[in-house]
């Protein structure tokens, strides 16, 4: 009877690798292995048998049922992926079929070049303990001139410069700096805030001058607030802004609101200070005004110019803006063109 | 301006340093050095050469070809564009490696696909003349081969230029001698004082005893803050001597005649201008500072007719105005080829309002651009007597008739300015050890007084420098922080107390809705000018042509005025793009303005959304949008159905760009404060705009302090299982989902959570069948079947009293 069992499973073999179905492997099971099948048959003849047969005969019966079993498991795993992946075979879609090989219209979305780095240079700020203010595009001659100390003949406020409104008081704000001023009547120092925004020049537009264009007015007050502090603060700036070590100097500038100004000049990156066109072969780019706020500048603020010192700076966001992307036409800022605006896209 | 270092020379010695050192040093201590020139160097690069033949440029009309002949015989040929160049002219000829006075090298150049062997000049080029007309044109008999330095015989001076705006609040280096004064500190070597006692007396002694022939008048009310007059008799204009007209020509003028040269010379030198009249010409000998009576016109020197008004101070003779008061001299009484007899006048005036004077009639000259800067009235005397002493040396047999008269404020008044400081306090707001020897040291080289008490330093400021300069310790800080060097002060953190920050929520809103608009929205940002124009604002039919923010003076009128709203400036965008893009969406956020009777003005932030498809309606991907980025940022919103009684006042239900079904409103703590609206295909007409364009606008002005601070609040989540029912129902066609949806949202029944259209399938008839899927519960108990039951019937009901029947 053993060897019936040896040939049994070896006709099972023999059979198994002609199924090509589920239902018929389930035939099959049942063939062999079901309550009906040809070793429970065996197995049932056996209670005629000695007791040594029916241990040596049963045992080995299911041993092959057991192997049957899990061969069967395997059959049928594996007929049931066929079956899934002949039926994704017929759900088949082309999965280059994606939109950005698709014409549908512009996909691209995006910040505007200059909220990018307004925003990186806010952050640098912020991270340093700086307030970010803003105050009114349409200003009046107290926030704009006199409060910075630009005297009524200053030629600043000459018509080529300011875009005034006819009552001649208000005007387009010329510089951020006036927000310098609303800062100091609502903080009360130690403070130190910047101040990024739109600014109006009454300039004739070429591809370096603009009407309308942004700067970051920055300052600081405090008891005993120094040149040394000024300069640690914009060299902090520029190292992040440009991502590498700068070296910047300090070289005598005027401005009426700070006194002593100065002009920030940075190490030209582009020629590494060998000279070029850049740096006007001097090694040097001059890069922004700054200065320890002038005395009658605090005052203006109500702050004691005896008790607090402080510094301020202008940084030209546009200029910042063109440097970095290689623009070479400062009129593309405001344009609205999305050729051009696409190409700082987020994604 | 252009400094002579030659001329520096006189009264300083200035090491020998290559012209980058030089410009380098005195940027870093005085003010900002634009370029060191050598103007020598090119023209002994630059050569004779003799044009042999020219023929025309094979592509392009207006250039040449040009053949010449150099030293030797050598011949070469470059392109030139001159119309004056012809054979056998002698010329100026560059060859390639010339640095030319501008900075640039010449290099080989092909000039419409003609290389050009260098360069023939014009004067302009050259450096020698504003001649950009043609080429230089030099005297037949000059020798070829012979440098241009030998021809003009120039010498080897070294031109410093200096950015004028970085002298804005310097008068005292408007002259040579005060920029000497910068050098011998920065360079720590002694200034010499040609002018002293005994130079003085040199030419006082020349004075006669005869009456002055003008004694000058000056009406006290006037700009004139002092004015020295001198009378000379016996002079002859001629050209002048080499030595004036090689430092004039090194410092940019022009020579003319040796009076009026005098004239720019001493101004040059001391920095203050004069004015040289023919005393021939001035009626009845008569000189009188004084406020015109009424308006005058006056031709001047260069050539203008100036309409002055009354009040403005003019220098007058017995006939009329002279003069315009610091700015420019009358045509008539000026030098001429005849003049024999001259009055010199050195005067000082207000600065500001001779400065309005020149805006106003649009005139500047080198004698306003110094006034502009308030000089010192204490300089005048010095200034008159070296011109005197000019015109002396010129003219040994020249006769001073009588003595210097002086008309004006008494200078005597004029105190001293002394400012308090101290070592220390200067240190500390340097940020740098700087010692009291040191700072005494520098102070006293820039020729400031310093007398120390204690601590404290009393610092008497020279009156040069203190008629706008210096004023406070501040400026004083300035003196010794430029001259040790800012560069060398190390950058130091300060220390203090750490407090957080927090962005404002104006700047974080904006930074929200950025975030939204690119990320979620798919959206580009763009920025469009604030400044527009009435046929801007007209294209849009906007209601608002804001007249009352019209700018007093716009650079053109294409940008006359403030913008009312984002929205025209919005559709000239799309305008724009839609030429290049089929669908597009951008953005922008910005500032509307209106006028304000209260605070002239008011600036709206607003966020101004378009998408824009050439095929297919947006209505429905914007409002979905708008919908998301309210709910994002946080402020109680709706959006609503327009309702032409109620004002919208970001986009007016008269607008024509409404469209007549695809609008809606949204409403920010409970105010109109925007809209969705796909503009009318009539007013995109006005544009040229072809295709479904939708935009949002959304005012946050006045709930900007709401943003960002609604916080969710969690509910548990219900124990007791939901409901579900379906039902379909018949609507006309132009029902709207949302009246349906209105209907069940107005019983207010709590236990309705939800209801959601499933499917909406058209019918015959202009009907159309909506299926409404109800979600029942609630959050304490299980509902019951007959209260199940029950809000079936209610809901049925309802719809079907409000004409939705079941289908």
């Amino acid at each position: 009877m053993s060897s019936e069992l040896d040939s049994l499973f070896q006709e099972f073999n023999q059979s198994l690798g002609t199924v090509k179905t589920k239902a018929e492997t389930l035939d099959l099971k049942s063939k062999f292995i079901g309550p009906k099948g040809q070793i429970s048959l065996i197995l049932k003849s056996l209670k005629d048998k000695t007791a040594e047969e029916k241990k040596l005969i049963g045992s080995k019966s299911n041993e092959y049922k057991v192997k049957i079993e899990s061969i069967i498991g395997e059959k049928l795993s594996l007929l049931e992926n066929s079956e899934i992946n002949e039926k994704l075979s017929k759900s088949w879609i082309d999965v280059t079929l994606k939109d950005s090989n698709l014409d549908l219209g512009l996909q691209a979305a995006g910040y505007h070049p200059t909220s990018i780095v307004q925003r990186e240079i806010e952050d640098i700020f912020i991270s340093m303990g700086f307030d970010v203010l803003d105050g009114p595009h349409i200003e009046d001659d107290w926030h704009n001139f006199a409060a910075l100390n630009v005297a009524a003949d200053h030629p600043a406020r000459d018509m080529q410069d300011t875009f005034w409104f006819p009552d001649a008081v208000h005007l387009l704000r010329t510089h951020t700096s006036c927000i310098q001023v609303r800062g100091m009547e609502v903080k009360k120092p130690p403070f130190k805030f910047v101040a990024p925004g739109k600014v109006f020049r009454c300039e004739r537009t070429d591809a370096s001058h603009e009407m309308v264009f942004h700067q970051m007015d920055g300052m600081m007050v405090g008891e005993d607030v120094s040149v040394a502090h000024l300069i640690y603060f914009m060299k902090t700036l520029l190292t992040e802004v440009f991502k590498r070590d700068v070296e910047v100097r300090l070289r005598p500038g005027f401005f009426p609101f700070v006194e002593p100004g100065f002009e920030l000049d940075i190490k030209c990156l582009i020629c590494s200070a060998k000279g070029c066109s850049v740096c006007k072969h001097s090694g040097w780019v001059e890069l922004l005004p700054c200065g320890m706020v002038h005395p009658n500048v605090l005052k203006a603020g109500n702050i004691d110019p005896e008790k607090f010192t402080g510094f301020a700076f202008g940084l030209g966001l546009d200029r910042l803006v063109m440097m970095r992307y290689g623009i070479d036409d400062i009129r593309l800022i405001h344009s609205g063109d999305l050729r051009f605006i696409s190409q700082f896209k987020s994604f | 301006m252009l400094i002579s270092l030659n001329w520096i020379r006189d009264f300083v010695d200035v090491p020998e340093l290559p012209p980058q050192e030089l410009g380098k040093a005195i940027t870093l201590a005085t003010a900002e050095v634009d370029n060191v020139l050598s103007p020598g160097s090119h023209l002994k690069t630059i050569v004779v050469a003799e044009v042999l033949e020219t023929r025309p440029h094979p592509k392009a009309d207006k250039l040449k070809l040009v053949k010449f002949k150099l030293a030797g015989g050598v011949t070469k040929e470059c392109v030139c564009g001159a119309p004056n160049v012809r054979a056998t002219l002698k010329v100026a000829y560059a060859p390639i490696g010339t640095i030319m006075p501008n900075g640039l090298v010449l290099e080989p150049k092909k000039i419409r696909d003609v290389l050009s062997d260098g360069m023939i000049c014009s004067k302009a080029e050259l450096g020698i003349g504003d001649d950009h007309d043609g080429i230089w044109e030099l005297p037949q008999e000059t020798e070829i081969g012979k440098s241009i330095g030998e021809v003009l015989g120039s010498s080897n001076d070294v031109v410093i230029e200096f950015d004028n705006k970085s002298l804005t609040h310097r008068p005292d280096l408007w002259g040579h001698y005060g920029m000497a004064r910068e050098f011998s500190t920065i360079f720590k070597s002694a200034l010499k004082n040609p002018f002293d006692a005994e130079w003085r007396n040199s030419i006082t002694k020349l004075f006669t005893k005869d009456p002055s022939p003008i004694i000058p008048e000056v009406e006290s009310d006037t700009t004139c803050l002092g004015y020295f007059g001198i009378s000379i008799d016996g002079i002859e204009v001629a050209e002048s001597p080499d030595w004036i007209k090689e430092r004039l020509i090194a410092s940019g003028l022009r020579p003319i005649n040796n009076m009026v040269d005098i004239g720019n010379y001493v101004m040059l030198e001391l920095g203050i201008p004069l004015h040289i009249f023919d005393r021939n010409k001035i009626a009845n000998n008569k000189i009188r500072v004084e406020r015109l009576k009424k308006e005058t016109r006056i031709k001047v020197l260069t050539g203008q007719e100036v309409t002055l008004l009354a009040g403005d101070t003019v220098i007058t003779d017995a006939k009329g105005p002279l003069v315009i008061a610091g700015i420019v001299g009358g045509e008539e009484s000026g030098v001429s080829e005849n003049t024999k007899n001259i009055f010199i006048e050195t005067a000082n005036w207000k600065a500001g309002e001779t400065r309005k004077l020149a805006t106003r009639i649009g005139i500047r000259t080198d004698s306003l651009q110094r006034y502009e800067k308030s000089l010192d009235s204490l300089l005048l005397e010095r200034t008159i007597l070296r011109a005197a002493s000019l015109v002396h040396k010129l003219y040994p047999t020249a006769k001073i008739v009588g003595k210097l008269e002086y008309a004006g404020p008494d200078l005597k008044a004029i105190k001293p300015l002394s400012i308090k400081t101290s070592a220390v306090r200067i240190a500390k707001r340097l940020g740098t050890e700087v010692s009291e020897k040191r700072v005494t040291e520098i102070l006293e080289s820039l020729d400031f007084k310093v007398i120390k008490k204690g601590e404290e330093l009393d610092v008497l400021v020279p009156s040069y420098r203190a008629t706008k300069d210096i004023e406070f310790e501040a400026d004083l800080i300035e003196e010794v922080g430029r001259i040790i060097g800012y560069d060398n002060i190390q950058p130091t953190s300060p220390v203090g107390g750490i407090l957080p920050i927090r962005l404002p929520v104006a700047v974080a809103l904006n930074r929200k809705i950025q975030d939204f608009c690119t990320l979620t929205a798919r959206s580009l940002e763009i920025q469009t000018y604030p400044l527009v124009n009435a046929d801007l604002l007209k294209r849009a039919e906007w209601h608002e042509l804001n007249e009352s923010l019209k700018l007093q003076n716009p650079l053109s009128e294409e940008s006359d005025r403030m913008r009312p709203s984002l929205i025209p400036s919005l559709l000239e965008a799309t305008a724009l793009n839609q030429k290049t893009y089929e669908k597009f969406s951008l953005f922008e956020i910005g500032r509307a303005y209106l006028s304000d009777a209260k605070n002239y003005s008011t600036e709206r932030n607003q966020l101004g959304f378009v998408i824009f498809d050439r095929k297919n309606s947006v209505f429905l991907e914007a409002i979905n949008l708008i919908e998301k980025l309210i709910s994002f940022i946080g402020i109680p919103a709706q959006i609503i159905n327009p309702d032409p009684k109620l004002k919208n006042p970001i986009v007016p239900s008269e607008w024509s760009g409404n469209h007549p079904i695809e609008c809606q409103w949204i409403k920010l703590m409970g105010k109109n404060a925007g809209a969705i609206v796909t503009v009318h295909p009539a007013l995109l007409s006005n544009y040229k705009i072809k295709g479904n364009l939708t935009l949002a606008i959304i005012d946050f002005t006045d709930s900007i302090s709401q943003a960002l601070s609604q916080k969710a609040k969690y509910t548990p989540i219900s124990k007791y299982p939901a409901s579900f029912f379906d039902c379909t129902v018949v609507a006309d066609e132009k029902n709207t989902v949302g009246s349906i949806l209105d209907v069940i949202n107005k019983l207010k029944i709590k236990e309705i959570l939800d209801t959601k259209i499933v499917g909406v399938f058209p019918l015959p008839e202009e009907k159309k069948a909506v299926t409404l899927r109800f979600t029942f519960g609630d959050k304490d108990q299980t509902l019951s079947a007959e209260r199940i039951k029950e809000m079936e019937n209610t809901v049925l009901g309802s719809l079907d009293k409000a004409g939705y029947r079941l289908r």
